[in-house]
């Protein structure tokens, strides 16, 4: 993960918070749940943002969250790409 | 229902009872306006019997959104097993909700290749665009509105993606003349709602449909930006939805309309647009009708809306059609005085009157049950 890539949702994905956790239904009708860090990234990645702005945008929003730390954002980031959640946009 | 003996409210105790006798429905309705210009607490629903009785009566009326949030910002004291079943039916309704939404993208992708361009209505719209958070406002169906002249075509397209019609045209012709919407069915019970207008009888025919298709507004969803009504007919919407659309409307109709209201303090606007729809008995109606029920604080609606003077003819059609809804009734008779084409009165009194054997069929009747109707 490159710091001036820039993250954003994988087209026709649709979601909802629900207690703490981000429900999310995928363009082929599945559904999936987010928990801790990944539910915070996602959310955060409602617009396209580079890991840094993920960061900025979680600890923001969510400032007693445990997940708003560097390592933990790309690993959410990680888990979301295999879930093919996420497109890469703007990457150098 | 459980007598409520252990329920205390916010209301009880400070006496702003609203004609509720049930403690429940108090707090329903506390519910209903909670989040848009209070924040305050509710109270507490004590014992599992009373709270799982509120959350039922909460997906009925649809605020099971509010009622689960409300409750996980410690506003309102469930009993630990009502609070869990509130989250169990918030969160069924809301994969329902993106099971709809992931389907209401694919119609429109199907209806945009057709050259058919829909506005989204009701749900998702008011969901995204008005709610501080979407997952307040949870909806059942589907509802998009076209043009007239492409409801039929509209209609043939989504039958070859596997949508059933309910009840066949009530006339050849009428659909896309006459008629409010034609619902459609999916094999996995998703239900669409193809509106031409946005309500049945008088007020569905005044409403000037092509000026919704030239200002619409835009709902972001998952990546593309589908056309809905704009800020100013949604507000007209949700008024007209509250008024005209059910004789028993639930509470989450008032709070959409409060919640318009609310952000939207002048009125000029709205009451301009109402004037071109001929509505605006309908607007202040339901202005009146959210400010006394959810004792939301919109001083220049109010004024407004008391300053409305309905005739007794408008008073009887909006009551007529509140109460008739898409049934046959006076209401209709009400409609086809509406109609300004003598061709155009002809041909609706006479799709009321003979509905085709297909329609009969299709709704399990017979001609001489509507014989003995009449």
């Amino acid at each position: 993960m490159t710091g001036r890539a820039r993250f954003q949702h994988a087209s026709g994905w649709v979601w909802r918070w629900c207690r703490g956790s981000v429900l999310c239904v995928g363009p082929d009708g599945a559904a999936t749940q987010l928990d801790g860090a990944a539910a915070l990234v996602w959310a955060a990645m409602e617009q396209p943002a580079t890991p840094a702005e993920l960061l900025e945008r979680a600890a923001e929003r969510w400032a007693e969250a445990p997940g708003a730390s560097e390592v933990l954002v790309a690993g959410a980031v990680d888990e979301l790409m295999r879930l093919d959640m996420v497109t890469v946009v703007d990457a150098p | 229902m459980t007598p409520p003996a252990s329920t205390t409210t916010r209301s009880e105790a400070d006496g702003a009872g609203r004609g509720d006798r049930d403690p429940i429905d108090r707090v329903l309705r506390d519910l209903a306006g909670w989040g848009l210009d209070s924040t305050g607490p509710i109270g507490e629903v004590a014992g599992e019997t009373p709270g799982l009785a509120l959350v039922e009566r909460a997906v009925e009326q649809r605020l099971i959104g509010v009622l689960a949030v409300a409750a996980d910002a410690g506003v309102i004291g469930l009993h630990p097993k009502a609070a869990e079943a509130a989250h169990d039916r918030h969160r069924a309704a809301l994969l329902w909700c993106l099971n709809l939404e992931a389907r209401l993208l694919r119609v429109v992708e199907l209806l945009d290749g057709a050259q058919i361009h829909p506005l989204v209505l009701k749900g998702p719209a008011l969901a995204h665009l008005d709610e501080a958070d979407p997952s307040l406002r949870t909806f059942a169906d589907i509802d998009l509105l076209v043009r007239a002249t492409d409801l039929d075509r509209a209609v043939e397209v989504l039958a070859g993606f596997g949508a059933g019609r309910g009840p066949a045209e009530r006339r050849p012709g009428f659909d896309h003349r006459f008629a409010k919407s034609v619902t459609l069915r999916f094999a996995d019970g998703v239900e669409l709602d193809l509106h031409r207008s946005l309500s049945d009888g008088v007020h569905g025919f005044r409403v000037p449909l092509a000026r919704l298709f030239e200002s619409p507004g835009r709902l972001p969803l998952a990546g593309r930006t589908l056309a809905c009504l704009s800020g100013v007919h949604r507000t007209l919407h949700t008024a007209y939805h509250l008024v005209l659309g059910s004789p028993a409307p639930r509470l989450m109709s008032l709070r959409d309309l409060a919640n318009h209201l609310i952000q939207r303090p002048d009125p000029d606007e709205v009451v301009a647009e109402a004037r071109a729809w001929g509505g605006e008995v309908v607007l202040a109606t339901a202005v009146s009708r959210a400010v006394e029920s959810l004792a939301i604080d919109v001083p220049r609606w109010e004024r407004w809306a008391g300053s409305v003077r309905p005739t007794r003819r408008e008073a009887a059609i909006i009551e007529r059609q509140r109460v008739e809804g898409s049934g046959i009734g006076r209401g209709k008779i009400d409609a086809l005085r509406e109609l300004r084409s003598p061709r155009d009165r002809v041909a609706y009194g006479w799709a009321l009157m003979a509905p085709t054997a297909a329609h009969l069929r299709s709704r399990g009747l017979r001609r001489r049950d509507l014989a003995l109707a009449r």
